[in-house]
């Protein structure tokens, strides 16, 4: 402290970090100081741009040296004069994108880049300053730094969207990426077959679709802009890039890769075994860091139900198919891509242009009818992948495609895949493909060949067989017209089924379906409850009704969990429908219960049989009087707010209908029906858990063949691995063992054998007893034997 | 988030009705305008997961008819040109040779999707309603509904402006209309109970309004 004025200076030119030190503590009284150093820096800077050969190795390598310690020394102390250090962030992004002068390289460049996040992270510049510097850069920096730009930027975006999302940020930002991506839409398209194969890079506009894709697969980002960017990058010249992009948009690898990649491995490792931890932390010595991982999992893992808990409920993800913007135009334009560069792409490219078109076609109903006649040339059976082409082609299909259009296709197929040259799996395939058309579209069929397709049950191919009788069975359901008349099974020759909707036509529900059960059984349940009530007084309970449904479902809402009431619906088997709803019910519906009882005293038994019957004998008739329906439904629909619990009734009453409906008629389509109701009713809301087709569905039930000679023997001698050989273990003693007592006695010297006591006593023995141990000896070995 | 009533359903309804009522929407409030305003039932989902399931929509057919106002298009073949003339009110029709001249011009496809709200079309053109049109028309929303020869025009024009369409697109929530402030209150009520219960399973809130009057909460 008490050294003079001069002294110090020397020293503090001298040694930054001291300085720096320094002037935190205290800024203000060593502004000179910062000065001079400012002023040095910015002269070496003007030199820098001035005379770029600075970084030339001869001699001037100490002067960069000088220089970034400079830079590092000034943005430390930056935040302690804002005022004048205030170009300084622009100095260091014009150092690194080069705006005057050339942009460093090598260390300085890293120095430089170092500095200038330490600025974003103290504040003095914001977030949308770095990353206009640091995207542009990404596409010319070694790997190295880039994976430690990559990382800041992306941790960057996270952090500013974590609470809210930054509107004004994500913005910029996405401008930005969207300009990546645009600057190299005009270049000549060079495919990736033949010569140049995957020669040049995507550049930047492959940074952009790769971290758009990573924020998208966090959850930062979840808005149609983010789509609309990739979706430019699908047209893209460059093929790695347009892989990138339909990449995205296939979602190929969102669910293993959802797992944030830049996580640290010990945090996903322990993830896997909380109660391990937990157990290593309680018997072993106490750690921090342990301590704070398991922590941190924890932590996830209740947010995570929490989550799920909530139902997802706000925010949700669109997946990004849906969130396209004009899928019309996007599509013609992925065909036209397709079409004008086939010969250009490799069948991979294609294979993935062709899997994300028929997705877009399938999920937002689309006619690109070139499609299929561009489609129709690589349905041949030794087509390499045609399973995914045969996928893609069903996954296209839609209720509202032409059926003129897909007809030649199908025909075609039929020809390819369908004739007694080809191997049974082909065959299975092809039909199963077929099935897989007519099943989104049942119009574009035609008779005789629905006709051939069906003979191919009497294959001997399981795999066929099945496919085959998919067919009919679909037919019998869509269209039984089109079937011979012994082939179209009980239902629909009794005239039950209903016919799918002509082409263009759409089932408009008259209502809620089953509402007429529900409503039946309501006004079965009022007749008992007073016999004597006028229909007008039946609205009036209704509303009563009301009351213990709504309480029912407050009560459900909050526990949530698997033993409330929705449960106890489904499982209680067959006699449910009144008990249910009663049991839970407030002391309203109890009363009311109590003064029948009173009145009717024994009766109260056979209620529920008889409610049970009336209810299952008004299914079939509803079936039949379609007409009737609409008037039925006006009265109930329109009145009464249903509750919850009466749309559980009204699942569990439609599934006695449907029950009653197998056992009257046995048809296989009753069954069906049935089956698809108990389904729904397992797990709500998760039948369309599968959205896209698998090339699985196509290739059907396969047998599994006989393994050849080779593996055969690979898999003898991998199950000999690592075990003893066979054979008895007899003579063959444990080495670690000692010797047996038994063996101690067969080894012993015959001569001491001889003089041992106990030879000596028997020969010794009197007569006497020698019978006695003979006698006794008998008996016990005719015990045994018994 | 308490249950929802009929009897304050009633009262929203009769609320909304009274705002744009022309004698009554001094004291409710409101406004009345010069032209029949729409009530619309706007509905937030919940228990929805646009990742995992299927894209919502669905059509249902309303007691009354909401939208009497709405403009319909018949693309006729020669006979339905004729019962298009007959109706009382005489309905649109655009002929094959019509639609041929269209020539698949996306602006002209277009601009005949705006011009009305629903299509209808024959039978016997319904299949080659993509070849000709393209795919401007079901890009709109707007695919035509078939008539057969054998079914009455009129009624079939009624049922399709009956017709409500549930469409979920990109945010979880829909709008529809579900009547007019000319109705009387039974007809609307009888409307929105039938709108309710047809998507109930995955209601979150509910919300009743006039094309300009004040939005209610329903629940």
């Amino acid at each position: 402290m008490v050294k003079s004025h001069a002294s110090r200076g020397k020293l503090l030119t001298a040694n930054l970090p001291q300085l720096q030190n320094l002037i935190k503590r205290d800024p203000k009284g060593y502004h000179e100081e910062f000065l001079t150093q400012y002023n040095h820096y910015t002269s070496l800077l003007r030199l820098h741009t001035l005379a770029p050969s600075t970084s030339t190795p001869n001699g001037s390598d100490k002067s960069a040296e000088k220089f970034a310690e400079l830079v590092t020394f000034i943005s430390q102390v930056a935040q302690c004069y804002p005022e004048e250090t205030k170009e300084l962030p622009s100095q260091l992004k014009g150092l690194l994108l080069g705006t005057n002068g050339p942009p460093v390289k090598g260390d300085m460049r890293r120095t430089v880049l170092k500095n200038l996040v330490m600025l974003r992270n103290k504040d003095v510049i914001d977030s949308i300053e770095l990353l206009q510097t640091l995207l542009p850069l990404l596409p010319h920096v070694p790997s190295s730094l880039r994976s430690f730009i990559r990382h800041t930027i992306l941790t960057d975006l996270k952090t500013s969207n974590a609470k809210t999302k930054n509107h004004r940020l994500n913005r910029v930002v996405q401008g930005l990426l969207f300009g990546m991506v645009e600057s190299g839409m005009q270049a000549e398209v060079v495919g990736d077959k033949g010569k140049g194969k995957g020669k040049e890079k995507g550049g930047e506009a492959m940074w952009a679709v790769m971290m758009v894709s990573e924020l998208w697969k966090k959850g930062v980002w979840t808005d149609a802009k983010t789509v609309s960017i990739v979706a430019l990058a699908v047209f893209h010249p460059n093929t790695k890039v347009q892989s990138a992009a339909l990449h995205f948009f296939l979602g190929s690898d969102n669910d293993t890769g959802a797992e944030s990649s830049d996580e640290e491995d010990e945090v996903r490792e322990a993830r896997k075994d909380v109660k391990k931890m937990q157990h290593s932390l309680e018997v072993g010595k106490t750690r921090k860091k342990k301590e704070k991982l398991l922590k941190k999992v924890q932590k996830e893992a209740t947010k995570k139900r929490k989550h799920r808990d909530a139902g997802l409920g706000a925010k949700a993800n669109f997946p990004a198919l849906e969130l396209l913007h004009d899928p019309q135009t996007f599509g013609e334009k992925l065909y036209d891509n397709l079409h004008k560069h086939d010969k250009q792409y490799s069948l991979d490219h294609k294979l993935l242009i062709i899997q994300l078109l028929s997705r877009v076609m399938g999920t937002h109903k689309l006619c690109i009818l070139g499609f299929y006649s561009f489609i129709v040339k690589y349905l041949t059976y030794h087509q390499l992948s045609v399973t995914l082409i045969l996928v893609a082609l069903a996954q296209s299909v839609h209720d509202l495609t032409p059926p003129d259009v897909l007809t030649p296709v199908i025909r075609k197929l039929a020809q390819e895949f369908v004739h007694p040259g080809v191997g049974s799996e082909v065959v299975a395939a092809g039909i199963n493909a077929i099935r897989e058309v007519c099943r989104r579209q049942p119009w574009c069929m035609e008779e005789d060949l629905l006709s051939d397709l069906i003979e191919y049950r009497k294959s001997k191919d399981k795999g066929v067989i099945t496919a085959s009788r998919g067919l009919l069975q679909l037919y019998r359901e869509v269209n039984p017209s089109m079937l011979k008349r012994r082939e179209r099974g009980k239902a629909a020759a009794m005239g039950e089924v209903n016919q799918a909707p002509a082409y263009g036509h759409t089932d408009v529900p008259q209502g809620i379906e089953g509402i007429e059960l529900l409503e039946e059984h309501l006004a079965a349940k009022q007749k008992e409850v007073n016999p004597d009530q006028s229909a007008s007084d039946v609205e009036l309970d209704l509303d009563e009704e009301d009351e213990t449904g709504w309480e029912k479902w407050e009560v459900e809402s909050d526990s949530g969990s698997e033993s409330s009431g929705w449960q106890d619906v489904a499982s209680d088997g067959d006699d449910l429908e009144i008990s249910d709803s009663e049991d839970e019910g407030p002391k309203v519906k109890r009363a009311k219960l109590a003064l029948v009882e009173e009145e009717e005293g024994e009766e109260g038994g056979e209620e529920e049989e008889e409610d049970g019957k009336s209810v299952v004998s008004v299914a079939p008739s509803s079936m039949t009087v379609a007409s009737e329906n609409t008037k039925k439904l006006s009265s109930l629909a329109q009145q009464k707010i249903l509750t919850p619990a009466d749309f559980a009734l009204l699942n569990e009453l439609r599934l006695k209908a449907a029950q009653s409906l197998v056992n009257t008629t046995s048809s296989t389509g009753a069954k069906r029906k049935l089956a698809a109701l108990e389904a729904s009713k397992r797990h709500v809301g998760e039948d369309e858990a599968s959205r896209f087709l698998t090339e699985n569905e196509i290739l059907g039930p396969r047998k599994r063949v006989k393994d050849d000679y080779e593996a055969r023997i690979e898999s003898i001698k991998k199950g000999r691995e690592g075990r003893e050989k066979f054979g008895s273990k007899k003579g063959k003693k444990d080495k670690e063992s000692s010797s047996t007592n038994r063996e101690k006695i067969r080894n012993k010297p015959i001569m001491m054998a001889v003089h041992s006591n106990k030879v000596v006593q028997k020969k010794k023995a009197s007569l006497r007893d020698k019978q006695i141990k003979l006698r006794a000896s008998i008996v016990k070995r005719k015990k045994q034997k018994r | 988030m308490s249950k929802l009533q009929t009897s304050s359903v009633r009262n929203s309804v009769k609320t909304v009705l009274a705002q744009s009522g022309e004698t009554t929407y001094k004291e409710a409030g409101g406004k009345k305008r010069n032209f029949v305003e729409t009530i619309e039932l706007q509905i937030g989902l919940k228990n929805y997961d646009p990742q995992r399931d299927k894209r919502f929509s669905g059509t249902v057919k309303l007691p009354h008819v909401p939208r009497p106002r709405m403009a319909l298009c018949i693309l006729a073949d020669a006979m339905d040109v004729d019962r298009a003339k007959q109706l009382d009110e005489e309905l649109p029709f655009m002929t094959v040779d019509d639609l041929k001249k269209l020539n698949k011009n996306k602006k002209l496809v277009k601009k005949l999707a705006q011009k009305y709200d629903a299509f209808l079309s024959s039978e016997a053109l319904i299949k080659q309603i993509p070849r000709l049109l393209g795919p401007g028309l079901s890009k709109a929303g707007k695919f035509p509904t078939p008539v057969s020869h054998s079914e009455d025009l009129a009624r079939k024009v009624i049922e399709v402006r009956s017709t409500i369409k549930f469409q979920l697109k990109k945010v979880l929530c829909l709008g529809v209309a579900i009547g007019h402030v000319n109705m009387d209150e039974d007809q609307v009520m009888q409307n929105v109970m039938l709108a309710i219960n047809f998507l109930w399973q995955n209601v979150g809130s509910l919300t009743i309004k006039s094309s300009m009057g004040k939005p209610l909460r329903l629940y």
